[in-house]
């Protein structure tokens, strides 16, 4: 039969007896002192040997006694160190900014808040839904691969990275990051190569080419020399157009910018009035608005919004000009019902060389850097710019600059 | 008890997994439907009619673990509103996968028209609305987020003002019977993906009632009752 007897009783028990068996001996002993000769002799001896034996078990319990408590100490301060340190990564998972989980045997046993966030409080159930991506990796870093995949969250949408490995004894661990701005970085870097490469070379291969036609033709066909040398001239504007943003944007980009107190309403009106002779249906609406600015290049700003709108507002459309100022800060509104911004394209079209229609917006004259010299306008201003827009629709840009000089 | 609840919930969750599967196997095919009308690329076309398949058998598994939990579960209150939606969910990926079915098929029947820029960068447009649209319905779901739920019908508000005014680039067609041709074709599309965003909406309409319990449509300015979440 197997004792049900807890081990620590046992031991106990058991040192409970030989305690007992000596305090026996000396009481025999005692008992023995009455007794006729030779028994007194004898209880003497069995009392010393009773006494003695009991000051010995007594020693060895004290000694047993302080090594015990100074055991307990040790794990009692061994405990502390555990608690603090499982405290302190704690903290530490929870307060990081990226997505952290742990998967063992194919399931999620740990997920920090911010993991929580992206794959919902649901995340740590058995089979919880997760998206493919998550799934994938998962399996991959299960089978012993480190992978790594994409998924979509929030809104607006937001690229989101998932990376698993395997880490050992069937653990799989998972990291979740942001990369919307990364990736957004990455394409622009490599189309900006692409296009500026584009914008230079185009016009001067055109005007390589018509200027050979017009040598070929100088003698025999008058009508042609006068047509191309227009081609010529229509590039070689072009290109100069491109190089004097290209300059505005490096003088801009040097971050230097005299400041000074000036009205806003009457550096946009200056604009706006030579905009009117080309196109008097647009509107202007604004009351003297002081702030601290640099006129020519909050001039050279406005200049590029109304261009953006009128190049992309059929004639008889509507473009409203107007200024607004509130909470320290004046606002310059460019309003267009013109052709709108497609939803996907927005957050790229204050980069340099950047075309919503490549084709349709070189032919009608723009240099794809208008947009992006706002932008820097607006960041030298300690200001920003903003852009509203639907397809088919129309758009709002608003040029935010604050009324206050910057610090 | 306790273990056939947890068997229960299991149950739930792989069915809540096999929809993902479908939303995201019918994100794939409406991208590419539209790749394929933009790039002309008949073989994508192609690619998505014969796509559609996998859909559809993803969609006889939901229904066939769908009423065997039923039949063995029979669940009350929230667990019956997310059986309800689990159901009306596949069914609307279902019709989704159809939609971008019926968009490839177009492309390959136009593959020789002329096109309109205009019209496809509508048409591109309508399609970068519905697609997160659909992600975003799905991840209501997931996190049951009755916020991200609420914000699909304003999120289909310019997807339904590109399709109603989707007639007027059609009609500046005319002149050139082969174009008209081929953007009176691509109403239906736009028509299509316009059915994708209601679809989208439809199921952050289920999610709403999975999580407050009241049965609404959602376009009606409808906020739910202090509380009820």
């Amino acid at each position: 039969m197997v004792s049900s007897v807890p081990p620590r009783a046992r031991r106990i028990g058991a040192t409970l007896a030989r305690w007992a068996a000596s305090a026996s001996l000396a009481a025999a002993g005692v008992a023995a002192l009455q007794a006729p000769p030779p028994w007194p002799w004898v209880g003497v001896g069995a009392v010393v040997l009773g006494v003695v034996s009991l000051m010995l078990r007594y020693r060895i319990h004290r000694r047993e006694r302080s090594a015990a408590e100074t055991r307990i100490e040790q794990l009692e301060a061994d405990q502390l160190e555990v608690s603090r340190s499982r405290y302190l990564y704690g903290s530490l998972l929870s307060s990081l900014p990226v997505g952290v989980v742990a998967v063992q045997s194919g399931q999620v046993v740990y997920a920090n808040p911010a993991a929580i966030e992206v794959l919902g409080e649901r995340v740590t159930q058995a089979g919880a839904p997760m998206p493919g991506a998550v799934r994938e990796v998962i399996e991959e870093a299960v089978a012993g691969r480190s992978s790594s995949g994409r998924f979509s969250q929030g809104l607006p949408r937001r690229v989101m990275e998932v990376a698993a490995r395997p880490v050992g004894e069937g653990l799989v661990l998972l990291h979740l990051s942001d990369i919307t701005e990364r990736s957004r970085i990455d394409r622009m870097r490599q189309d900006f190569v692409i296009a500026a490469s584009h914008e230079l070379k185009t016009p001067v291969a055109a005007i390589k080419a018509a200027a050979e036609t017009v040598l070929l033709a100088l003698e025999e066909d008058h009508d042609v020399v006068s047509s191309f040398s227009g081609r010529i001239l229509d590039n070689a504007v072009r290109m100069s157009r491109t190089v004097s943003d290209l300059l505005d944007l490096s003088r801009l980009e040097s971050g230097i910018l005299p400041l000074e107190a000036c009205d806003l309403a009457e550096v946009v009106g200056e604009v706006v009035e030579r905009f009117v002779t080309a196109r008097p249906s647009i509107e202007w609406d604004a009351e003297p608005t002081q702030v601290m600015g640099n006129p020519s290049y909050l001039a050279l700003a406005c200049r590029n919004l109304l261009e953006n709108a009128v190049r992309h507002t059929q004639e008889d459309g509507r473009i409203r000009v107007a200024i607004a100022a509130a909470e320290g800060e004046a606002t310059v509104v460019v309003t267009d019902n013109g052709t709108g911004i497609p939803s996907d394209e927005l957050p790229r079209i204050f980069e340099r060389f950047y075309r919503v229609d490549a084709a349709r917006s070189r032919a009608t004259g723009g240099t794809g850097l208008g947009l992006a010299i706002v932008k820097h306008v607006a960041d030298l201003h300690d200001g920003r710019i903003e852009v509203e827009s639907r397809l088919g629709q129309g758009s709002t840009f608003r040029l935010r600059i604050p009324v206050r000089p910057p610090l | 008890m306790t273990e056939f609840r947890s068997i229960f919930h299991a149950e739930l969750n792989q069915l809540e997994v096999l929809l993902l599967d479908m939303s995201e196997l019918a994100e794939v095919q409406i991208n590419n439907a539209v790749e394929a009308l933009l790039q002309g690329d008949a073989e994508l076309a192609h690619s998505v009619v014969l796509g559609d398949r996998e859909i559809d058998q993803l969609y006889v598994e939901v229904e066939r673990r769908w009423h065997e939990v039923m039949a063995r579960q029979t669940p009350v209150a929230s667990d019956l509103r997310l059986m309800s939606l689990i159901l009306q969910a596949g069914h609307s990926l279902e019709r989704m996968g159809d939609q971008a079915s019926n968009i490839a098929k177009i492309v390959e029947a136009t593959s020789t028209l002329p096109t309109n820029r205009t019209i496809l960068l509508h048409i591109r447009e309508m399609r970068s609305i519905v697609v997160p649209m659909v992600e975003t319905a799905m991840e209501a779901l997931v996190k049951r987020d009755l916020n991200l739920a609420l914000r699909l019908p304003e999120l289909d508000d310019p997807a339904d003002w590109l399709n109603r005014n989707m007639w007027k680039e059609v009609a500046a067609c005319a002149s050139n019977p082969e174009m008209l041709e081929w953007a009176v074709h691509m109403m239906l599309v736009s028509r299509a993906l316009e059915r994708v965003g209601d679809r989208a909406v439809d199921i952050g309409e289920q999610v709403a009632f999975l999580l407050t319990g009241e049965q609404h449509e959602f376009p009606e300015g409808w906020v739910p009752a202090p509380g009820s979440a």
